[in-house]
């Protein structure tokens, strides 16, 4: 007993464990890793075996109007989307975590439960809502669908920091003779600011991603992630493998970027 | 403070809820409603074989994926948690991108994967196993919930990894000085200290999985036939929006029932710690 423990804080071993976790990472991956390795094929089969290399896929999306047409929709979504996040998420975060007021707990459910409900329902009710207002399906309804969505994750990830800030310090900076914008900018904004932008982030890779909510609410517009799927439904076309692997390398890049921001273990549901 | 995102929540959360709702109640067709009250939709809800056995499908095929992701995602918590000491970062990293991350590239992937001439049968005729292609691996049951677990492990695993972090090693060394072995420290410590993090991850991918209606459409088959796609079609095909409406909160109903009788069963087994 006493010489397992000595190996160190984890005295169960278990050789298997290790091995299984490499499995999980494999189906984790390995069928992205086809459609990258697809998606240079110079054939335009998605099967083995492959003849040979190209880039021929990515010349035919970068120079494809509808492919570009797409890209910009999602970019002006998602960014618009971020924008608004930002400012409003920012103050809800700050108010739920430093006043208490009456009915907060049934104020932070609203918040909560958009991330609990499927994309399926928050899709249509937000249909039937705005073909009961009347209103024309365009990327505006879009960035609308997205916020209901990424706000409450927006706030779920910019209060779990927020929630440990210490209140001394402002305190600390008052009593030094810092007004309360001094204290807001000199103090509050340099700590919380990281957890601000990775929440940024977040939303804005959940919004450039988006299918299931944007599916309902688009109208005859298009972003990328819809034109993954018109093109997917119609037959076997190589050129939706290139937009996945555009699409799977703005998260990639955008996750890296966050985890240089926040410690990628505070991210929770 | 709150009050922009919390006005922006009502009024494009909360209300839209009740208008939907209410839609269950209304007469439509042809894409329109009427102002005039009915139970007919859910009559047709409970009365419709085909409805009712998508949302069987879509209870039987939720649970299996939730119960299945769990299951896969505990172990490997576990591991990133107290075991991996290098590389940790880098796997979160990794999971991180897989839950906000390409959902539909995703499903389309095993779709090419699984296909006649998609990479897994290519493969295994170009290698020489097999002479003719597997037909049963694309638009079954399998399929399903081979793409469903696939997508939505981070979903699991990040509840479960960070209910995990909370545990302090010292407790479980100290159940095994008190005598337990190390299967009974870690059902009498570790798992109950972690109940939460289970629960949480089962109770989205359930969800998640029993209400999606993209991988069905996708990988799925006439068995595997799920209740998400019956709804969409009301909307986009067939123009009845308060059956629709009434088959999603049909639908929500039995998740969240479901969700709760699991919750009871966790209680009823003294995996969840006293308040």
């Amino acid at each position: 007993m006493a010489a397992s423990r000595a190996l160190g804080r984890h005295p169960i071993r278990i050789p298997w464990l290790g091995i299984y976790f490499g499995l999980v990472i494999l189906y984790l991956f390995f069928p992205i890793a086809i459609i990258a390795l697809f998606s240079f094929n110079s054939s335009p089969a998605i099967s083995f075996p492959i003849r040979g290399f190209s880039l021929r896929w990515y010349r035919e999306i970068l120079v494809s109007p509808v492919f570009l047409s797409a890209l910009k929709n999602s970019l002006i979504v998602a960014v618009v989307t971020t924008a608004i996040c930002v400012f409003v998420g920012t103050l809800a975060a700050l108010g739920l975590t430093r006043y208490n007021f009456r009915f907060k707990p049934l104020v932070q459910s609203i918040y909560v439960l958009p991330v609990t409900l499927p994309g399926l329902l928050l899709g249509l009710s937000l249909l039937s809502f705005f073909v009961f207002l009347g209103l024309k399906l365009s990327l505006g309804t879009v960035v609308i669908g997205h916020l209901v969505y990424t706000l409450p994750y927006f706030v779920l990830v910019a209060t779990a920091r927020l929630e440990r800030f210490d209140r001394m310090l402002e305190e600390a900076a008052q009593d030094l003779g810092c007004t309360p914008w001094q204290t807001f900018w000199k103090v509050d904004f340099p700590i919380i600011a990281p957890s601000i932008i990775g929440a940024a982030v977040i939303v804005f890779a959940l919004s450039f991603d988006e299918f299931l909510i944007t599916f309902f609410v688009i109208g005859t517009q298009s972003t990328l992630p819809m034109l993954v799927w018109s093109m997917m439904r119609m037959s076997i076309d190589p050129r939706v493998n290139a937009i996945s692997v555009v699409l799977m390398v703005a998260s990639m890049v955008l996750i890296y970027v966050l985890s240089k921001l926040v410690d990628l273990r505070e991210i929770e549901l | 403070m709150l009050s922009p995102s919390l006005a922006f929540l009502i009024f494009f959360f909360l209300l839209p809820t009740i208008v939907f709702f209410i839609y269950s109640f209304l007469v439509s067709q042809y894409y329109r409603v009427e102002w005039q009250l009915t139970w007919d939709n859910y009559y047709r809800t409970f009365t419709t074989p085909v409805y009712l056995k998508a949302m069987l499908n879509s209870l039987r095929i939720g649970l299996t994926a939730g119960v299945a992701t769990t299951l896969m995602s505990y172990p490997f918590a576990y591991f990133l948690t107290f075991r991996l000491k290098r590389g940790r970062n880098l796997v979160l990293f990794l999971v991180v991108i897989s839950l906000v991350g390409s959902y539909l590239v995703r499903v389309y992937a095993w779709r090419t994967i699984l296909g006649k001439t998609g990479a897994i049968n290519s493969f295994l005729l170009m290698i020489g196993v097999i002479k003719e292609p597997l037909l049963f691996l694309l638009f079954s049951r399998l399929a399903v919930l081979l793409t469903l677990v696939h997508v939505f492990l981070p979903f699991a695993i990040l509840p479960i990894m960070s209910s995990l972090q909370t545990i302090s090693w010292d407790l479980v060394e100290a159940a095994r000085d008190l005598g337990c072995n190390p299967l009974q420290a870690f059902l009498k410590v570790t798992l109950p200290l972690s109940i939460t993090g289970v629960l949480s991850g089962f109770g989205y991918t359930f969800i998640l999985s029993a209400a999606d209606y993209i991988t069905p459409q996708l990988v799925g088959g006439t068995s595997s036939a799920m209740i998400g796609l019956s709804i969409t079609n009301q909307f986009v095909k067939v123009g009845n929006m308060g059956l629709g409406s009434s088959l999603s909160f049909v639908l929500l109903a039995v998740l969240v029932v479901a969700y709760m009788a699991i919750r009871f069963l966790a209680r009823l087994a003294k995996l969840t710690p006293r308040q």
